[in-house]
């Protein structure tokens, strides 16, 4: 397998090479027989890596321990299942996934960009081959999985104990994915400034792109805070560790992205700022990988670290020169076909949402690079904590969260104040009226929360009225029953009404992050078997506690008895394994989840009796709303990406017609 | 097997990549003019899909009758302006067609002749 392995990186990297080649040489002399083979090159590749991909999967399977990444990253206690998340838990594979990944995405957006696309295609394929060649050559050169070792050991050393948990199964990978995905649309970017066609021929693709990459993102760093949240044992689910916010940031300036670019789409306005948008997220996703892969700064994740840094920071440095100077090249050529008409608009509510993100991605950024910073400067490494993120990104945020609520009510071009104050007034005084019932049924007294609660309800009460509004008229306009009325509302305006999924998904998500912030409580004890703790209206009872023997692990289970108020709700069991070769404890909590809050306990020490254990108790108000905001994300993207019928509009008819109708001012 | 598998992806990816530098594909010349009129109906779709918006914004009292009226209006006359430039194109392209068919029949009669 180590040869097979190592042979079909080596066809992977002269197929991309020769990709890059022949769709530039081929876009550039208008060869178009050249262009089809290195188009044709880009698909070979994937296939090569494709097999690689088997060769490593065949390899942990049949606990080839010759090959030393199967040897370090496994062992013969290993469950089967678990072959998947070995295989990116470490550099070599996770830079093998990577590469498949890119290439996968890349053929297939090839495949889907319209042969009309003509040279703009073609240059596409050349940088997403550049960029493909690049990670090849990483992983043949610096990180080849597939190196033998002199003699293989009878076993492995086996999988870190933090990953067997089943959101590694799609976490890392999406994470992973979403970084590489934004390369598609920053190819179709950097496409479209070399072959000089400056019209809006990639947006639909960028769009698609973009919002797969964001969609990757955004589930992959919910799926990340759920692992954190059930693993790492500390009752959080978002620590502004510096491997999510590099996760974090692209997604930031994807989320811009994708909402400017419908402007281009619209008004073919904002030209330069998309190109310069995709840039900066593909910048920050290249700098994402350099701290995920790079392994720069501590982490929780440093189980990825590696000495691969500098490559990835060389790359990330050429990346954004190369593609800010082409921008800069074309600047001149970047016009839009339409100005700004008002300030008072929703092109313009789009362009300050855009400015707030990528503030937010800024400040992140900052704390990110702020050890690297004074490790360089002082020589000692000061690390930026949570209340630096809360307090600069908290007021951002909430910000944006307004105009999340404020923005899609405004119409296109241009707007009267009149019209302004005739969409708001009747959410701004639901808003205004619900605010004050949470503040006086539920005693909210915290200035943070009750603006937090206002604008969270400002969008979910401007979503819905919007649809109740759409499905009355649709239903008194075509008779249809209301479900029907409310789909056929949907599919009108997919991109709009797929985005008011996922903004009610983000409300639900500012509920969970302000309940859990602001009302959690937390306790720390030592209980004996039979010992009883209270933490907020809970009442937890250490029952007993279990002991489990394996090769390579010793499991602990305490059972606990739950009530609240004095009546039983149930069993609880709060896990820790320990893992002498890894030197390691893991916990798993045991999590009572409902909308109104989660009961959360920790067993996180069991005293040489076996019988005294240390328990951390906590009550996490709203996290539940968290984890359910994220098949909303999915489903609102997926509304916003399916394709919509064409048609042609009643309005609009045949030239002769139409200009004999404007002729004689008909309206 | 790794010589074996080896072997036939290298083989598979040189006849892949060779195939279209050997067989050249005879150029299409409708390809040229859905080109040519192919911006101009992506500016078109663009100013119907701004049409259905602002019909939907209407619609939901998000924009009064002035502003729907006056904008309806500019986008209405941009279509229509589009969709002269569309077919003025595309007469252009079949005249042009015709020219060449009728020149090559001129041509052919001409060689035909003693």
């Amino acid at each position: 397998m180590a040869d097979l392995g190592t042979a079909t990186i080596t066809v992977a990297l002269a197929l991309a090479a020769y990709g890059c080649v022949a769709s530039f040489v081929g876009a550039n002399g208008r060869q178009a027989a050249l262009v089809v083979s290195g188009r044709r090159a880009n698909y070979m590749a994937t296939l090569a890596l494709g097999v690689a991909v088997l060769a490593l999967v065949t390899a942990f399977l049949s606990n080839d321990f010759s090959i030393r990444y199967v040897a370090e990253h496994s062992n013969l206690a290993m469950p089967r299942i678990y072959t998947w998340v070995a295989f990116y838990a470490g550099n070599e594979g996770s830079l093998l996934f990577v590469a498949f990944a890119l290439s996968s995405m890349a053929s297939l957006s090839i495949v889907m960009t319209p042969s009309r696309a003509g040279t703009l295609r073609a240059y596409t394929n050349g940088v997403l081959m550049l960029i493909l060649t690049f990670f090849v050559v990483v992983l043949l050169v610096l990180a080849n999985p597939f190196v033998e070792l002199v003699a293989a050991p009878f076993d492995g050393i086996g999988i870190n104990p933090l990953l067997t948990h089943p959101g590694m199964f799609v976490h890392p990978p999406m994470l992973m994915t979403g970084l590489v995905a934004i390369t598609v649309p920053f190819a179709l970017g950097m496409g479209t400034l070399l072959s000089g066609r400056i019209d809006d021929e990639w947006v639909d693709s960028a769009r698609v792109w973009g919002l797969v990459a964001w969609a990757l993102l955004g589930t992959g760093l919910l799926l990340g805070a759920w692992w954190a949240y059930t693993i790492l044992g500390w009752g959080g689910y978002w620590a502004w560790d510096p491997v999510e916010n590099a996760a974090f940031m692209p997604w930031l300036a994807l989320t811009a992205f994708i909402h400017s670019i419908m402007v281009q789409k619209r008004r073919g306005m904002f030209r330069m700022w998309n190109i310069a948008l995709i840039n900066i997220a593909y910048s920050l996703g290249a700098f994402g990988i350099f701290i995920n892969r790079g392994g720069p700064v501590p982490s929780v994740h440093s189980f990825g670290a590696s000495t691969l840094g500098w490559v990835f920071l060389t790359f990330l440095g050429v990346a954004t020169l190369a593609s800010f100077g082409l921008f800069f090249y074309r600047l001149a050529v970047l016009r839009s076909t339409h100005a700004l008409e008002s300030t008072l608009s929703r092109e313009a509510a789009f362009l300050v949402n855009n400015l707030l993100l990528l503030g937010i991605a800024f400040a992140t950024m900052w704390g990110v690079v702020f050890p690297l910073i004074s490790e360089l400067t002082t020589g000692r490494t000061i690390t930026v904590g949570e209340p630096f993120f809360n307090q600069v990104n908290g007021p951002m945020m909430l910000a944006l969260i307004f105009l999340m609520g404020v923005g899609p009510l405004l119409p296109w071009r241009t707007a009267t104040w009149a019209t302004v104050r005739r969409a708001l007034v009747v959410p701004v005084a639901i808003t205004l009226a619900i605010t004050a019932a949470v503040a006086v049924v539920f005693e909210v007294r915290i200035v943070a929360v009750l603006v937090g609660t206002a604008v969270c309800t400002l969008v979910a009460v401007s979503v819905l009225r919007e649809w109740v509004r759409g499905t009355i008229a649709r239903h008194r306009a075509s008779g249809a029953a209301y479900p029907l009325a409310f789909a056929a509302l949907i599919a009108s305006n997919r991109p709009r009404y797929g985005g008011y999924v996922v903004h009610l998904a983000i409300v639900m998500l500012a509920f969970g992050i302000i309940g859990s912030t602001f009302y959690g409580t937390t306790r720390d004890v030592f209980m004996r078997v039979g010992d009883s703790a209270t933490v907020g209206v809970y009442t937890v009872e250490f029952a007993a506690v279990e002991t489990s023997t394996f090769a390579d692990r010793t499991e602990r289970e305490a059972v606990l008895r739950i009530s609240r108020d004095g009546e039983p709700l149930g069993t609880m069991r709060a896990w820790n394994g320990v893992y002498p070769s890894f030197q390691m404890v893991s916990t798993r909590a045991a999590i009572r989840s409902t909308p109104v809050d989660d009961l959360y306990v920790i067993f996180s020490e069991v005293q040489p009796d076996g019988q005294t254990a240390a328990f951390r108790l906590l009550v996490n108000p709203m996290v539940w709303w968290i984890w359910v905001a994220g098949p909303f994300v999915i489903l609102g993207t997926v509304i916003a990406l399916w394709p919509a019928r064409q048609r042609a509009v009643a309005y609009v008819e045949l030239p002769e017609r139409a200009g004999a109708r404007l002729a004689e001012g008909a309206p | 097997m790794t010589v074996l598998v080896v072997t036939l992806l290298v083989a598979a990816s040189v006849a892949v990549l060779a195939y279209p530098l050997l067989v050249r594909r005879p150029v299409d010349p409708n390809e040229q003019a859905e080109e040519l009129s192919l911006g101009l109906r992506k500016a078109r779709d663009r100013v119907y899909e701004e049409i259905r918006v602002l019909q939907q914004e209407y619609f939901l009292e998000t924009v009064s009758q002035e502003e729907y009226t006056e904008q309806l209006q500019a986008a209405r006359l941009r279509a229509a302006e589009l969709l002269a430039q569309q077919r003025q194109v595309q007469q252009t392209l079949l005249s042009i067609g015709e020219d060449v068919e009728e020149q090559m029949r001129l041509a052919g009669d001409g060689e035909r002749e003693p």
